[in-house]
């Protein structure tokens, strides 16, 4: 078979799809792609074995037909140094031989039998529903940096996506801090759950674009498949149940404490350099309409203390947390002010923004710190 | 200026402490389950007796010399430690206990003292009141105190005290110095040296700084100023915090019973607890490791081990036992023979500081009161007089330890008697 194909285009959809193949494959077939010619389109695949995403493309002349793994980081690096121009890639399927020609120059590499490349997970009892990929790319913003790297618990390594038919609540969580991301603008044909890993969310939100375009996903027992007009991609589901999340968001916590985001975030930043390197404790005194945050690390006599203005309704508290944990949060909501509900200090406190989007919500859950026991 | 003060032949001198039979009588002490030497009076080291040596290697030469073998003894140590510690700790404040048997005092504050009578004093005031010989270097840094006490050991046998206090003295300490005798130099890095031919600490102390730290980093290159007498290494008065806590053991026997591995595993959980609440620490990690005797080449080979993370950072004895007994229950095989078992706990955060789960929420603060009463107890009474029964009560698997001496310091039963 052979196809000419302009060096940009071929590069950039590559690149889309390289995400996904690993530094450190198991087979060596891992660490390929798989080019698959029919008429004048180009699919483009790349796995593995847990995610599998593929492109396709138009290529500019193609004769004959045929599929063949070719080996990723030397055709990428090739790309990457090519100023654009057209290529011909010339494959001989049955020595499995690659050549690559260019106006100046030739390029011979080996290839490896397409039939070695993993099958796609076959697509059986599905059901589907559709949103657009900047609300995808929104929910996974907002959930992935919360996801736990706790292997002993699988359900906590990945995004619950939680369907009803009035929306979808993505939700993660690492034990100590919980997001729960609600969207209204998307109908799901009927109540189910599932829980995404780590990998091929990050994949999404790197491959798609930021626009209103829209996804179809699909997902059985097993496996999630999300699909758009270019790109497919399939992916194994984590086989735990989540836990009951539900159950640990607090109803009931009736101090409001209003604070500017950005202020708070850099006061925190500053506190938190003097903080204990191994727990980032940083404190936060509250008292009528002011806010003292402070941090200590006994070890190297570290102290640190500032204080800011605030909205505060509710009881004098003093509440501990996580410095480094709560700065994410933080700077994973939007707007200029946030609110921070709490009730007691060993119980958890709720994060939401003080403006609300159209057709979402958020809530994120910290857990505090001991203080002084 | 530093001083180390080194107790010769510790734990051989404590035994001798007690028996004064012994004086200029060849002594070795065993390591645990009486296998290997571990520490040899000036008569066993001038009977060729090597460290590190195993007990039934040299079984015919100790009969033959009538060498005293003993089990070690760590509760006498411990506190005939201390009490050099404390005799030492009245000479001056600025006192960084090493390990066991050392000690580093900073003297710098001591311009106008004779540092060579000082040190004099210091240890015939040691030997006086405690009975322990102790050997004194004293110089610009820690490296070079340390190199200086060596070398008091060898060329300054009846003072016992050597202060470098000149650049020539300084010279002619780091020339009799083989560099894998540098405090700090290992194996590893003996063997570059010696292939880029530096063999004397002296050569060591002349090397070109920038080559060093390429190889090795700033630790090294910290150690070359520490021989060149700039002090790199200040005095560690409050030891900081464990990182981590290992408690294990080798069994006197070899054990199959999953329940003696229970028992073993659930009294290293029970010391893990004692020592992180004695630092006021909790952790988030636990790790239990269960193994067979590799040299015995007769016997199945198994090694198993398995981490927990904790959700919420724990001192509970209680709780790190239930962990620990979970995490045996993976990794034990029946049908192998164990020589060793232990537990590590690791991820220490200050008691203080302790992150809360969203799903666990136990109140921990009933436990802690039951703790802290136990650990009470424990403290008047004598350790485990109070203790949680899974650690047993026949520990069928506690340590070989035939020639052990009397803790004659330390348990009101095993006092020395004079007369019957």
């Amino acid at each position: 078979m052979r196809f000419i194909v302009t060096s940009s285009v071929l590069l950039k959809n590559l690149q889309q799809i390289g995400g996904v193949i690993s530094s450190n494959t198991v087979l060596s077939v891992l660490e390929d792609f798989l080019f698959e010619l029919k008429g004048n389109t180009l699919t483009l695949t790349a796995t593995d074995l847990e995610t599998m995403m593929r492109v396709q493309l138009e290529v500019n002349e193609s004769e004959g037909e045929g599929r063949i793994c070719i080996p990723s980081k030397i055709v990428l690096d090739y790309l990457k140094n090519l100023p654009e121009q057209p290529i011909t890639f010339s494959v001989n399927t049955n020595d499995l031989t690659i050549e690559m020609s260019s106006d100046v120059g030739k390029y011979k590499i080996g290839g490896e039998k397409a039939d070695d490349f993993p099958k796609e997970p076959i697509a059986n009892d599905t059901s589907s529903f559709t949103i657009s990929s900047i609300g995808l790319i929104e929910s996974i913003n907002n959930t992935l940096f919360a996801v736990s790297n706790d292997t002993l618990r699988p359900a906590m390594t990945g995004v619950y996506f939680e369907l009803t038919k009035t929306g979808i609540n993505f939700v993660s969580t690492d034990a100590h801090r919980l997001v729960q991301y609600r969207r209204t603008d998307v109908v799901c044909p009927n109540d189910n759950g599932f829980v995404v890993p780590k990998k091929p969310l990050q994949q999404l939100r790197s491959t798609l674009a930021a626009d209103e375009t829209m996804l179809k996903l699909s997902y059985n027992s097993s496996h999630l498949f999300v699909t758009n007009e270019k790109l497919s991609m399939s992916c194994r589901l984590i086989d735990a149940r989540f836990p009951d999340y539900k159950a640990v968001i607090p109803t009931d916590n009736p101090f409001k404490l209003t604070l500017t985001r950005t202020e708070f975030m850099s006061a925190l930043r500053r506190v938190s350099i003097f903080a204990n390197k191994t727990t980032n404790q940083v404190v936060l005194d509250i008292a009528g309409n002011k806010l003292q945050i402070s941090a200590q690390d006994i070890d190297f006599s570290y102290e640190g203390k500032e204080s800011l203005g605030c909205q505060y309704s509710g009881e004098d508290m003093k509440i501990a947390f996580n410095a480094k944990l709560m700065l994410e949060m933080v700077n994973n909501l939007s707007g200029d002010h946030v609110n921070l509900e709490l009730s007691t200090p060993t119980r958890a406190g709720i994060f939401k923004p003080v403006d609300k989007g159209d057709n979402e919500e958020i809530l994120m859950l910290l857990m505090p710190l001991m203080v002084g026991v | 200026m530093f001083a180390i003060v080194d107790c010769n032949n510790f734990y051989a001198s404590c035994e001798r402490l007690f028996q004064p039979k012994l004086e200029h009588q060849p002594i070795v002490v065993l390591s645990n389950n009486d296998g290997c030497v571990i520490a040899r009076s000036n008569e066993a080291k001038a009977l060729g007796i090597k460290m590190g040596a195993p007990a039934f290697e040299i079984q015919t030469l100790l009969e033959q010399h009538q060498v005293a073998v003993f089990s070690s003894n760590y509760a006498l140590y411990g506190d005939i430690s201390h009490r050099v510690m404390q005799v030492l700790g009245r000479f001056t404040p600025a006192i960084e206990i090493y390990s066991i048997d050392e000690a580093f005092l900073d003297v710098a504050q001591l311009a106008f003292t004779d540092l060579e009578t000082y040190a004099s004093t210091m240890r015939t005031t040691v030997l006086q009141q405690v009975g322990i010989p102790t050997t004194i270097g004293i110089a610009a840094s820690k490296t070079l105190a340390k190199a200086a006490n060596r070398y008091a050991k060898k060329a300054c046998k009846t003072t016992g005290v050597f202060v470098m206090d000149t650049e020539a003295k300084r010279q002619e300490v780091l020339e009799a110095l083989p560099v894998e005798d540098v405090w700090g130099i290992g194996r590893k890095y003996q063997v570059w040296l010696d292939a880029h031919n530096i063999k004397t600490a002296w050569q060591l102390s002349n090397t070109n700084l920038a080559w060093i730290q390429k190889k090795m980093g700033v630790v090294g290159l910290r150690l070359v100023k520490e021989l060149q007498g700039i002090a790199c290494y200040d005095l560690e008065e409050q030891p900081a915090a464990k990182q981590g806590i290992m408690t294990s053991r080798s069994f006197g026997n070899l054990i199959s019973e999953k329940k003696l591995l229970q028992e073993a595993i659930a009294t290293h959980a029970t010391r893990c607890a004692e020592k992180l609440r004695k630092q006021h620490s909790c952790c988030a990690l636990l790790q239990v490791f269960i193994h067979t005797n590799a040299y015995r080449k007769q016997d199945a080979q198994y090694h198993g081990v398995l981490s927990i993370p904790i959700p919420t950072a724990t001192d509970s004895t209680s709780e790190l036992i239930q962990l620990a007994m979970s995490a045996l229950d993976h990794i034990y095989k029946p049908g192998f023979l164990y020589k060793k078992a232990g537990v590590y706990v690791s991820e220490i955060v200050p008691r203080s500081q302790v992150q809360l789960s969203l799903f666990s929420s136990k109140d921990r603060g009933k436990e802690q009161q039951l703790l802290e009463a136990m650990d009470k107890i424990n403290t008047l009474m004598g350790r485990d007089k109070v203790r949680y029964a899974a650690a047993g009560i026949s520990r069928k698997w506690k340590l070989r330890q035939e020639k052990k001496s009397p803790c004659y310091t330390t348990n009101v039963n095993e006092l020395l008697r004079i007369k019957n």
